[in-house]
């Protein structure tokens, strides 16, 4: 098996990180340069700025953002696993509630987003909802395909060992699915995040979005600038997260580090034949 | 009377194509195996080779007919005996060590004696050191040498070979193959092998069955009076000529001479008209 997505290798996070550098050095100086004002752009230097002298600030709705964040990517988990396995599995579910699962994406959750509002009250509740229906489709879609790859030779053969059901899902399904699982979860959580700021900007009293919404109206746009950079960083460790757990958990999906790491391990072993019969 | 290790039942089998008649697969399979034999099932690719096993093994519950393992009825349950597919189906999530004790882990056995157990004969499968491996990074022959270690300690008196070697190169598949007749001598199992290579028959089995492309019936039995324990040489030999042109012969025999015999049912036409329409 060849090797996948390489996020996280030690050459992988350099050179983004020089072209980020590279980018906002340019940033910087364009605005200085070009004397553009502060309220249209400001320069780097000075959202780092506000970050520390606003941080008591941005921290506690960073907080109250995170809490959203995380309630609703839990949410969106739960309800993507159940309607994905119960999709997967039941021919009546795929031929009756997954198209109309497909048709729910073109409604805009944006738009429905203040009706949550007056059936839920200003609290959490809608937040958390927006958040999870936003975020839950591409992990329902991939938790789908996951369940459907399972190889049918391979249930056969458990079968053949006198496995149950029970057992077939739990050492054949649920391992194949994983890899397709831990894809739709990195595009669930960029989504969530994105979720959260905007159920925040329908109609909330704290959190980061609101804070961006009140900074907007009132010119003050270096703070939603590093409210901004905050979201950010929220959605890229959360990806990062999750990259490490499925590192951690499917060590065989990226068989050629697991063999690199074995062979560093027991350096004996890697001037052996891979193979003893040819 | 002494009862047969395995005894397969006038079996009959057929799907539902796309359409109004049934396709007729395997039609009236009636042969038994004694303890300890090994018997090898040649016939043409496509022949339903395959869906006989998938009955035997449980997996599949024929139309009519029975399998009997040491007498007892096992028809349509699966877990009985132990069946190796064509592929390895090796899990790729899972270490050759947790491979190979697949069998014995679904049967609830205890995980640190079961792996007790394996690490003793890694060795004996030429697996030793390669336990912690995931099946992606072994070579075809291992992969195939761990699927028959996985069979061996599902410990199942009988087993069922699909085409174990069928996707391996010649060099490649001729050591396997001596190498599975001293497995077999040091376990002592009863063996059922599908292949489509006369020679590998020959050299393996005590008995060959020759089957009839679909829907498949049995040709006929060829009985294999070579020695044990057999080396490769024996294939140059003149018995050994002897006995694969007589499978050859059969394999080779066309239907009208089975017909005079009776072997062939009337449901033959049926099966011959449906194949016409699925090519």
């Amino acid at each position: 098996m060849s090797r996948r997505s390489g996020q996280l290798n030690e050459g992988g996070l350099v050179a983004p990180g020089f072209v980020l550098l590279g980018l906002l050095i340019a940033w910087e100086a364009a605005v200085r340069v070009f004397s553009v004002r502060t309220y249209i752009l400001p320069p780097p230097s000075g959202i780092i700025e506000r970050l520390i002298a606003d941080w008591p600030l941005l921290a506690s709705n960073l907080h109250a953002t995170l809490v959203v964040i995380g309630l609703g990517f839990l949410l969106a988990i739960l309800i993507s696993l159940i309607l994905g396995i119960l999709i997967a599995h039941s021919n009546t579910f795929r031929r009756g509630v997954y198209p109309l699962v497909i048709a729910s994406q073109t409604i805009p959750v944006i738009a429905v987003a203040p009706v949550l509002v007056i059936w839920f009250g200003y609290n959490i509740v809608p937040r958390v909802l927006i958040t999870a229906l936003i975020a839950f489709f591409p992990l329902t879609v991939n938790v789908v395909t996951g369940f459907r790859s399972v190889d049918r030779e391979t249930i056969d053969f458990v079968r053949s060992l006198g496995a149950s059901r029970l057992q077939v899902f739990l050492k054949v399904s649920i391992p194949t699915a994983m890899p397709f699982i831990f894809a739709g979860l990195k595009v669930s959580a960029t989504l969530a995040v994105i979720g959260a700021t905007v159920s925040e900007w329908m109609g909330a009293d704290r959190g980061l979005g609101n804070l961006i919404f009140v900074d907007t109206s009132q010119l003050h746009t270096v703070r939603v600038f590093a409210s901004i950079a905050l979201l950010s960083a929220c959605g890229i460790t959360l990806f990062c997260l999750i990259v490490l757990i499925e590192r951690l958990s499917l060590p065989w999906h990226y068989s050629d580090q697991a063999i690199g790491i074995r062979l560093r391990v027991m350096p004996g072993r890697a001037r052996r034949p891979r193979s003893t019969d040819s | 009377m002494l009862v047969p290790k395995l005894k397969i039942e006038d079996v009959r089998c057929s799907f539902d194509v796309e359409g109004d008649f049934p396709l007729t697969v395997l039609d009236g399979i009636d042969f038994s195996v004694n303890e300890n034999e090994f018997i090898a099932v040649i016939g043409p690719s496509g022949s339903g080779k395959s869906t006989l096993f998938n009955v035997i093994s449980g997996l599949l519950t024929p139309d009519s007919g029975r399998v009997l393992l040491d007498g007892t009825d096992v028809t349509g349950t699966p877990g009985c005996l132990a069946y190796m597919m064509q592929k390895d189906l090796l899990l790729p999530w899972r270490t050759i060590l947790d491979n190979v004790t697949l069998g014995p882990e679904i049967a609830g056995k205890p995980r640190s004696e079961v792996q007790a157990d394996a690490r003793k004969l890694l060795q004996r499968f030429g697996l030793d050191g390669f336990e912690s491996f995931y099946p992606a990074a072994l070579s075809g022959g291992m992969r195939q040498r761990a699927a028959l270690m996985r069979t061996i300690l599902c410990d199942r008196q009988v087993l069922l070979l699909d085409e174990p070697f069928g996707a391996l190169d010649a060099l490649t598949r001729s050591s396997l193959q001596e190498w599975l007749l001293n497995i077999w001598h040091d376990f002592k199992r009863t063996v059922v092998l599908i292949t489509h290579d006369p020679d590998e028959a020959v050299f393996l089995a005590d008995r060959v069955i020759v089957t009839t492309s679909r829907p498949m019936c049995i040709k006929g039995l060829v009985a294999v009076p070579l020695g044990r324990p057999r080396r490769r040489d024996v294939t140059t030999s003149v018995e050994f000529a002897r006995i694969k042109g007589e499978v050859l012969d059969l394999v080779t025999s066309d239907g009208s001479k089975m017909a005079a015999a009776g072997t062939i049912r009337t449901s033959a036409d049926r099966g011959s008209s449906s194949e016409a329409l699925l090519s």
